[in-house]
Parts: C-alpha cells; structure tokens; sequence
C-alpha cells in the first residue's frame, strides 16, 4: 500500500482523490491546502486522510511515500522543491511551471535529490489517443503530414481565486490547455521547430475567455493546428478532437460527437463514456509503480520542460504576431 | 414563357465541367448552346452526352448569352477575353487566376466590356452556409473574435498538379472557397496571411499542404487548413467547416455532416462512403448565373471577389516561400 500526501483541494486535486479511492494499493493519507474547504474534500474523497493548512506542516507532521501537486501551475515550483529536497517522490500537476526558470528548477531539485518526478500529462494515459500514438508509430497513416487538435470550453471558473483568469498565473490556454496537445504531439510526431499563434483574450464578468490557434511546424515537417478555447458559451460542454493525416492513411477521433452510452429520463439526459479506468487512475498507477520498481516515468522532466517551451513560443509568437522558434525560448 | 437563355461552355479541362454540362441540359429555361474547347475530342464527346454540339469558339460567342468558363486556371484569361470581346456573360472556374495581376486584370476586361461576370462559387448555396450568414447578420455571436475553417479534400491530379497549368497546389485550389464564404458573411477583408506549406502527402510538383493563419480588417484572425490531406480511400470527396467565435456565441457548420453512412459489398467501388443530402450547390451557382444573365446582373460572386481572393492565395505563396506574415496587396 502506497500513502499518498495531496497538496490541493481544488478541481483537479479531486480528479487525484477519486483516482486514488479508485486504485487498490494506494491511500490518501493527508491533504494540504490554501483553502477552507479542505475539511470537506477530504470528507468527500478520503474521510480517513488528515489535512494541513499548508504543505510544509504536513511535511513535518506526515511522512507519505509520495506527494502529489495538484496546485495552481504558478506554485509549482515552490511545492516540489520542499517535496523533493526532503526525498519524496513527486507527481505534480501539468504544465510543470509557467516559466523556464521554474521548470528548469523543477528539474534541478528532483535529479539533485534523484526522487521519482512525473509531471502528470494525462492525455498520454487517454485510451484514444494512447491508441492514436500506436497507430501512428505502427505506420498506419505513413508519414504524417497535417494534424488538428482541438480542446474547447467554457472558461474554467472554479480556479482558486480565480488563478485560470490571471494569464500571470495560467498562461491561457496556450499553457494551460493545449500544453496537453503539444506533449501528445511532441511524443506523437516529434520535435517542434517553430510555431505561429494567435490569440483572442477578453473578460466577461471576472471569466478569461482565451480562444487560441497555435500553427506548429515540426522538425520533420509535420504541420499541426492545434485549438484551444475558454471562450465558448457555457451551453458548449468541454470537446476535444485529434485527426492525423498522413502521406498513406487518415485517424479522425472526436471525442464531442462521441456518445456511446446516453440516459434519457423526463427532462434529464446524459451521456457518458464509461471505461474500465480513467486516463488519470492509469496516469496516477503508472507513477506509483514507477515509485516502486525501476521503470522510468512515461513523461520524463525533459518531456514536460519541452512541451512548455512550445507553450512558451506560442505565447511569444501570438504576443509578437510573427512566428517563433522554440529553440528562441529562453525565459 | 419567357426565350430561354442561351449558355455555353468554354473548355472542358475542369472536372466539373460535366455536372454543368448535365445541369445546364436539364435547366427548362435555357438552352445549352455549345462546347467549344482546345481539345475537340473532349467537347464533342461532352457535347453529344448532354444533347448540344462541339463547335467552333468564336461561333459558340456569337450564338450564346453567357458561357461558363472551365479551363485551368492559367488560361481562365485567354477564354474570359474572348468571351469579353464578344460581349457574352461570363460564369468562371475558381480561383480566377494564379496570380493577383492576373486575376485583376480579368476583372478589369469584364468591367470594361460591361458584361455580367462573377465565379463558381457552390458554398455560397449551401443551406449550412446561408444559415450562418443569417444567425451570424441577426448578431448570434456578438462580436467577432476569431474564425476557423477547413476545407481538406483529396489531391484532384490532372493540371491540378501542373504548376504551369494550375499555378500552384493545395493553396490556389482549396483556399478561395472558405474565403469567400468569410468575406461573406463577415464583410470584411484579409489584411495578414501566414502560411505552413510543403508537400507531404503526394509526389507531385505542388503544394499539398496548406494551413494559413490570416488577420481580417477588423483584426479578427481566421485560421484556415485547406490542404489536400484527404485519403484517397475517405468516404466524401473533401469538407467545408466554418467557425464563427463571437462574444456572444459560436456559429458552427459542417457540411460533411449533412451524409448518409454508405456501405456496399459489390460493385466496382466496394466499401464505406458518405453519401451528402445537404443539396447540389452547383446547381445553385449556375441557377444563379443564369438569373443573372436574364435579369442583366453580375453573379452573386464577382470579378472583383476573384481578383481579391487571387490576392490572398498570393500572399500566402509568398508567406509559405519567405516564412514571414505577410501584407496582402490589393
């Protein structure tokens, strides 16, 4: 049995809760947060798991065998370093940091104290697209050509005060949302070598709607247009899709027109895609048997510093309105 | 009953060239007049499927109303002129020319020959299309932020492919049609192209990949992938997708949605395909040509949305070549 000390109370951090409630070997042991609502996460995913008001007295109070960050991205860097400098092994959230400083502090930490660091880029655990990669390495488009991705919503308003809507603290979507494309792609297709974005930002009533299209060149020659949006009406649920087209075959995968289990009762309907495991339980049981045995985290500290730089460029580039490298990306 | 419209068409070389001819024969109000072409054979066998003649090119001008022009794209110039001389109406193949002198020296031809002139443009008829228009005009999205489009379809071959013919690849033949429907319904114009291009897909001269990201006047971006990426073995010939994001909302039309899942064991063409029952948006471009024709008025797609479009394919050629966003200059 695994402990497992959580650093968050928020929307994601009991997306990690229900995983670990989910996975056998594996306890919630200790919760720390900002937040008073701490209590009553803990009441709802763990009621045998102790919280603290802040990382470190947990810490000293505790002693998990690993610590999962499920914190806001801007405090990252700050709760893996107390993590890794005391040897816990550490899952922490995606993106790894907002800036190139702090990932690359991030990696600092965690081989100076040779702890087990994952940076949780879930769609890797996602069945469609972890199929999608197979195909794709399996030859079954050839050689790729153009990709689309696509990840839209409504604008993700349970943020702790309100982080998501601080582009400071989020990045937008760029960094936030898409980041989880460029890492797909990045093990997908490969190296990205220059990438044009733009970007639409305005507020309605304290929502950041972000709507973001980043045009990726890879080294190879690939082309991808990746989308991502908080700005869609709320009527407008969470979509996202991915096509691969490639020189000898095509893969379309829309999760949006996906309903392959529907509940219609009086006024209520419900569609639903149940599996036997959710991308984060596989994303969260890979890291604990990593923690375990000597396989190495499927995204290493490199995977996750990179996908931010393209994250980075993107940013750059919409901010500039001129392409940009991501070899360029220095801060 | 009113006489009926007398049309004919100029060169055969375009694969739609038989959907006209076959519309043009069933229209009950005009009478197909003629094919004249470089390439005799292939008008006089077109010709005699659809009930009309292969004849001889200045003869065809003297008899007809209008013609719609099918050539490739470089040579859209040459039989646009002649039909000008003649003071014959003209409905063209897009893009109207590969380059934006080209094309603005067309539209220039027709303007001074005072003939009634425009381009195919099937989109604008599609029921999807008028409906975004409608929702879009009527302020469903508030104000405009940011328009995605597609329009993938597979590699046509033939001149398609042919720089000298066709003047480029995926950019001059799968940009305009999307382009057109946004300065449409937005009313407003590209200022900025940046282009990713290559070939990827195909062994061919030309350009099969085609993403673009353009700024509209009102510095809306718009993101286009008209790339030829389709498999050959895809169940539709191609798409047309259009996202309009506005403040207020999100218009959103697929026409690849508006299809009937297809498959068959036997035959010469086993397998899945889409069959689309959104609606034949040919016929609807040339109805409209010939209204057009009758009622002494340009076709709802001008000369002069031919020779801006031609402008932004430029752009985005130069954008592709230099790796650079680029100004278009109309």
């Amino acid at each position: 049995m695994q402990q497992v000390a959580l650093f968050g109370s928020g929307f994601i951090a009991g997306s990690h809760a229900a995983s670990y409630a989910a996975i056998d070997d594996a306890e919630l042991v200790a919760i720390a947060s900002l937040d008073d609502d701490k209590d009553e996460f803990a009441a709802e995913h763990a009621p045998d798991a102790e919280t603290f008001d802040d990382a470190e007295s947990l810490l000293d109070a505790v002693d998990p065998d690993v610590v999962d960050v499920a914190t806001p991205t801007h405090t990252h860097r700050e709760l893996v370093e107390l993590a890794a400098d005391r040897g816990y092994d550490v899952l922490c959230e995606k993106p790894i940091a907002s800036t190139l400083a702090d990932a690359q502090a991030i990696q600092a930490v965690a081989e100076e104290n040779d702890v087990t660091f994952m940076v949780g880029h879930a769609v890797r655990f996602s069945a469609p697209y972890r199929r999608i990669k197979d195909l794709v390495d399996d030859g079954e488009v050839g050689t790729p050509g153009v990709v689309r991705a696509s990840r839209v919503g409504p604008f993700p308003d349970w943020g702790w005060q309100n982080w998501f809507g601080d582009m400071d603290k989020s990045g937008g979507v760029l960094l936030d949302l898409v980041i989880h494309d460029f890492d797909f792609l990045r093990w997908t297709v490969g190296d990205v070598e220059r990438v044009h974005a733009t970007t639409e930002t305005w507020t309605d009533d304290g929502d950041l709607m972000d709507h973001a299209v980043a045009i990726l060149r890879f080294e190879d020659g690939t082309v991808a247009h990746v989308e991502g949006s908080w700005a869609q009406p709320e009527s407008r649920t969470f979509q996202f899709s991915i096509e691969v087209a490639g020189d000898e075959g095509l893969l379309e995968f829309d999760g949006g027109a996906m309903r392959p289990f529907e509940l219609y009762a009086g006024d209520d309907a419900e569609v639903a895609n149940p599996m036997d495991e959710t991308p984060m339980q596989a994303e969260l049981e890979h890291f604990l048997a990593c923690c375990e045995g000597d396989d190495e985290p499927l995204v290493s500290v490199g995977d996750a510093i990179d996908a931010a730089r393209v994250s980075l460029a993107a940013l750059e580039s919409a901010e500039r309105g001129k392409p940009v490298a991501v070899s360029e990306v220095k801060a | 009953m009113t006489d009926p419209v007398r049309v004919g068409i100029l060169s055969t070389a375009h694969v739609h060239t038989e959907a006209y001819a076959e519309l043009l024969s069933a229209f009950d109000d005009v009478e197909f007049v003629g094919i004249a072409d470089d390439d005799a054979d292939a008008a006089t066998e077109l010709a005699a499927a659809y009930g009309t003649e292969c004849r001889p090119t200045d003869e065809l001008l003297n008899d007809a109303h209008g013609v719609v022009v099918c050539s490739p794209n470089a040579t859209h110039e040459r039989w646009v002129a002649e039909a000008a001389d003649a003071g014959v109406d003209v409905l063209c193949e897009k893009p109207l020319a590969p380059t934006y002198d080209q094309a603005r020296s067309i539209a220039d031809t027709c303007e001074d020959a005072g003939i009634n002139a425009g381009l195919v443009m099937p989109l604008r008829f599609s029921p999807l299309a008028r409906e975004a228009k409608t929702r879009f005009d009527e302020g469903a999205v508030g104000d405009l932020r940011f328009v995605t489009g597609t329009n993938r379809g597979k590699m046509p071959g033939g001149w398609f492919v042919d720089p000298d013919l066709a003047g480029g690849g995926a950019i001059m033949d799968h940009t305009v049609h999307i382009l057109n429907l946004v300065r449409w319904i937005t009313d407003e114009e590209v200022e900025t192209v940046y282009a990713e291009s290559g070939t990827r897909f195909h062994d061919i001269p030309v350009d099969d990949v085609n993403v673009l990201s353009m700024t509209l006047s009102d510095g809306t971006p718009f993101t286009l992938d008209g790339s030829w990426s389709r498999p050959d073995e895809w169940d539709t010939w191609g798409d047309a997708t259009l996202e309009l994001l506005g403040t207020e909302g999100v218009v959103s039309m697929d026409s690849t949605e508006q299809a009937i899942k297809h498959t068959r064991d036997t035959g010469d063409d086993p397998g899945i395909r889409s069959v689309a029952f959104g609606g034949d948006f040919n016929r609807g471009s040339l109805r409209n040509f010939v209204d057009a024709i009758r009622d002494d008025e340009h076709p709802l797609s001008t000369m002069e949305d031919g020779a801006r479009e031609a402008a932004v394919v430029e752009a985005a050629y130069e954008s592709a070549e230099s790796g650079a966003v680029v100004d278009v200059e109309y």
